[in-house]
């Protein structure tokens, strides 16, 4: 029987540990040391094709994957490397300009990159390879900032901002706001996202940094929305068709913001965008969504509970992209309807990055 | 030597856990060591060495009675134990079977470092046990006699998780020290505990509201407490004479309730069921077989509008299946209805089948048809109306069981209710009526306790006359005593009940037709008792015979007689 330990195993278990005991703490972090990873990969002597070092990437990776199940930050980063990768080669191979955009433009048409077996020995390959991996982790140590700098001109003064939840990212977009100018008054109303009602630490973040914060319920999202002129968002990840995956309550945002007229942008680094097309064109391997422990809503210990009622705990909820407007990255602000050639930039052809990892992109 | 050198030198202490893996009750059809019976399709092994993990074990060891070479295998095949990770290490104990023994055969080997958690393998814990390890290095510092932190999870009573017959009673101190550990008789009616509990101070709690997880944080002692205790087999054993001893030895135990966090054992068979039911209703998230259960992934792929976790290749045909875990290459065919189901791999379902909270392992053929629910079918049964060898389990009756719909289970279990309470008044005015006869207790006394019995089971005014007389009248046959001193005896009782209402002297009819039902012959007898103590009237007895009288009763000459002389005893007296 085949082996599954291999030189990386180590690392890649001491990595899964301290992401799993939080040693590794938030979603940048977490995309950080998996960069970390990979750039140990690429830059180690076990391969000399591009196709090895793939294959060694995907094998690592999916047992990655398979022992942090919840961190869907894993998943995107492992994959936009594999893209990365594969368009070193090519350049590489081409050594044209023109060949890289055709490349690009053939991410559209899956039929190229199916007979390009990436086996060709390529001098220079593996430079050209870590010197992108590094510009690729400089972009992610530059990406809170890349976005908190377009917050000055996303939000206007007096208006008044609704989140739901706790992101962090949001949090330093607000408070570069308000550090920003220093008479730019806005206001923002948190919505606790029950049941892990996280916005109630949210509401404190913003309260330490001198923003005029209002908690409600989620029940009164409907009634505060008239009084709302712009909702901001972090998700948990930004779909190709321009959805998303965020907490439970985000789709009833959108929905209320919708009807109210009142624009949604998300905030969301490239390390969110997910390779899935939308909740419900996906590949059988790709879960969307998850039933989490009940414990939230309900408590194990009432046993007329425990035996006689099924209680639901979604892990998240789906955005349709008709309920946002804009996605504020660390490359740039997009409309939502240009998420799909955004996304194919960063990962390639749906039919491409399906194939890696073989797996759930949860 | 410099004092540098000796700080190097200290070992880094090892985070360990011990897991006991000791004989599977026999109630399973399973050959296997306990860590590798399959739960929710996934061995039992794999949701401790999870829960380990995640608590940042260092170490886990793993005593195995039996199966060490399996275990050994599958802890290699899941990736288990690989550099980097938690480490693990399967132990075999030739001749160790119980929990007793393993835990000596621990001591013998002398692995332990410092504190460790200790488990069975069948404990499945979502709890993160950090914060179990914090109170237990926190209630060592305080008191130097501690030993162990047992943990235990809150399940009220009536829980489905509280399958055991004999369930735990905890006393605790403020401290959380455990004074007082007792598995009560359900039985039982009386509970004896030490006077010395209550007078241990303020914030004494008796806690009847716990299960048994059997996890607990165990210092460098408790091994060799084993040791000198060759009769310790049980963990119960271990912590019952650890309490019982503790003026001499001086140990102490501590209890910590686990707030909100799944933890239970798989057992026996009533908790192995509805484990499984509670890992299909993700009470252990993140220990299902969709998330993280193990080093290798499965492929669980889990539906969530109809929350069916199933693997690749299973086909469902036109059913209702909600709430299932389905192995791969299982086939499920039209107009089935699967609840809270476990379905191995490759297993098949026909047409028409109905099943609730079942556990089917691998390779099992369910025949169209076939209904049940709660029961165990071990690998490769094959299960239909006539021929069924599954293992069935006494579960109460949930609401989406089988062949019941709510309304008519709501309806049996009223009128269960009911038919007890009549036989309780029934029982219970015996009871007094004949210690009342024995010991000539004055008849005012026992109409007060007729009553009160009446009024404790709810019985409608118009049914007490038929119920009392039917006891009355059957007490001669009772106490073996002529009826002429019985109910000579009773009839203030039956002239104050069966009184001057027609209903009531009909009712008294029926119950002397009922008690007389096996020896008819006595009826007459008993009804010129009845008159002539004035308890009945002739009009009523005339016209009870001729028209309600039962064929038997109109049959017998002696009745006929006696109703031909009530007659002419009419016409005389108009």
């Amino acid at each position: 029987m085949k082996s599954r330990m291999s030189q990386f195993t180590e690392i890649r278990n001491k990595l899964a540990f301290n992401i799993k005991h939080g040693n590794i703490q938030g979603s940048l972090e977490v995309a950080k040391a998996t960069a970390n990873f990979v750039d140990l990969i690429a830059s180690s002597d076990g391969w000399t094709v591009a196709s090895d070092l793939l294959k060694i990437v995907n094998d690592e990776g999916k047992k990655l994957t398979t022992a942090l199940p919840l961190h869907a930050t894993v998943a995107n980063v492992l994959l936009q490397l594999m893209h990365i990768i594969r368009a070193e080669y090519y350049y590489a191979v081409n050594q044209s300009t023109q060949a890289v955009q055709r490349f690009v433009e053939s991410c559209m048409n899956c039929e190229e990159i199916q007979e390009k077996k990436f086996s060709a020995q390529c001098p220079g390959l593996k430079d050209a390879i870590l010197d992108h991996i590094a510009e690729y982790k400089t972009e992610l140590d530059l990406s809170v900032d890349n976005i908190t700098e377009q917050a000055a001109e996303q939000i206007q003064p007096g208006e008044v901002i609704m989140t739901i939840g706790r992101s962090s990212i949001v949090a330093a977009f607000l408070q570069a706001k308000k550090a920003s100018e220093h008479f730019s008054d806005f206001q923002v109303v948190v919505a606790e996202g029950a049941p892990q009602c996280e916005g109630v630490k949210m509401a404190e973040l913003l309260a330490k940094s001198k923003i005029q914060t209002t908690l409600i319920s989620d029940t009164n999202i409907y009634s505060f929305m008239s009084r709302v002129t712009k909702v901001i968002l972090g998700t948990n990840l930004v779909l190709r068709s321009g959805g998303l995956r965020a907490l439970p309550g985000a789709h009833m945002v959108g929905l209320v913001a919708h009807e109210h007229k009142v624009p949604v942008i998300v905030v969301a680094p490239t390390y969110k965008f997910s390779s899935m097309l939308s909740e419900s064109h996906r590949s059988d391997n790709e879960t969307f969504n998850l039933l989490a422990n009940p414990q939230g809503v309900a408590k194990f210990k009432d046993g007329i509970i425990a035996s006689n009622v099924k209680v639901l705990n979604p892990m998240y909820d789906f955005v349709p992209p008709d309920y946002v407007s804009q996605v504020v990255s660390n490359i740039g602000t997009y409309g939502v309807s240009h998420m799909f050639t955004a996304i194919n930039e960063l990962y390639g052809a749906v039919e491409e990055s399906a194939k890696d990892l073989k797996m759930a992109v949860v | 030597m410099p004092p540098k050198d000796k700080e190097i030198l200290k070992e880094k202490e090892v985070l360990q856990a011990v897991v006991v893996d000791d004989l599977l009750s026999t109630d399973f059809p399973f050959s296997g060591p306990k860590g590798l019976l399959r739960l929710a399709n996934v061995r039992l092994l794999d949701y401790t060495l999870s829960c380990l993990s995640a608590a940042g074990v260092e170490q886990t060891l793993v005593y195995a009675a039996q199966g060490s070479e399996q275990l050994q295998e599958h802890v290699r095949a899941s990736g288990w134990g690989e550099p980097g990770a938690m480490a693990v290490q399967v132990v075999a104990c030739q001749g160790s079977l119980t929990f007793g023994d393993l835990m000596r055969e621990l001591d013998a080997r002398n692995a332990i470092q410092g504190d460790f958690f200790l488990l069975t393998a069948d404990t499945v814990c979502t709890a993160d046990l950090r914060p179990l390890l914090l109170r237990h290095r926190a209630t060592c510092a305080r008191d130097k006699n501690a030993v162990v932190t047992l943990a235990f999870a809150q399940a009220e009573p009536q829980h489905a998780a509280r399958t055991e017959p004999k369930q735990l009673l905890l006393g605790t101190a403020a401290s959380g020290r455990v004074l007082a550990h007792q598995r009560l008789d359900p039985d039982a009616r009386n509970l004896d505990l030490p006077l010395d509990l209550i007078l241990q101070g303020p914030g004494v709690e008796l806690r009847y509201d716990l299960s048994d997880p059997c996890l607990a944080v165990c210092s460098l002692a408790v091994p060799p407490i084993f040791s000198d205790n060759f009769d310790f087999q049980t963990r119960d054993d271990f912590v019952r004479g650890l309490l019982l001893n503790e003026d001499i030895l001086g140990h102490t135990m501590y209890a910590h309730i686990l707030q909100d966090e799944y933890a239970s054992r798989a057992h026996s068979l009533p908790s192995y069921l509805a484990t499984s039911v509670d890992v299909i209703r993700r009470w252990t998230f993140p220990l299902t077989p969709d998330v993280s259960l193990s080093q290798v992934d499965r492929g669980y792929r889990l539906d969530v509008v109809f929350n069916i976790c199933k693997q690749s290749d299973v086909s469902i045909g036109r059913s209702d299946v909600e709430d299932c875990v389905i192995g791969e290459g299982s086939v499920i065919g039209d107009n089935c209805r699967l609840r809270l189901c476990v379905i191995g791999k490759n297993c098949v379902i026909h047409d028409d089948v109905d099943l609730c909270g079942a556990v089917l392992w691998d390779q099992c053929v369910v025949k169209k048809g076939f209904k049940k629910s709660h029961f165990l079918a071990p690998e490769r049964t094959v299960l239909s109306k006539n021929n069924d060898k599954s293992i069935s389990v006494k579960v109460e009756e949930r609401m989406d069981s089988v062949d019941s719909d709510t309304d008519s289970s709501e309806d049996e279990g009223e009128a269960a209710d009911e038919v007890d309470e009549y036989e309780n008044f029934f029982n219970e005015v015996q009871d007094s009526l004949e210690r009342g006869f024995g010991e000539k207790v004055n008849t005012d006394d026992l109409v007060v306790e007729i009553n009160s019995s009446r009024f404790a089971n709810d019985i409608p005014a118009n049914e007490v006359s038929l119920w009392v007389s039917k006891v009355v009248l059957g007490l001669p046959a009772a106490l073996k005593k002529p009826p002429k001193d019985v109910l000579a005896y009773f009839r203030p009782i039956l002239r104050k009940y069966v009184g001057k209402a027609s209903a009531d002297h009909l009712n008294c009819l029926l119950a002397l037709e009922e008690v007389t039902a096996e020896g008819p012959a006595e009826a007459a007898k008993m009804l010129t008792l009845l008159y002539q103590m004035d308890v009945l009237e002739e009009d009523t007895i005339v016209e009870w015979f001729e028209e309600s009288a039962g064929q038997q009763l109109r049959q017998q000459a002696n009745m006929r007689k006696f109703i031909e002389w009530l007659q002419t005893a009419e016409e005389e007296s108009d």
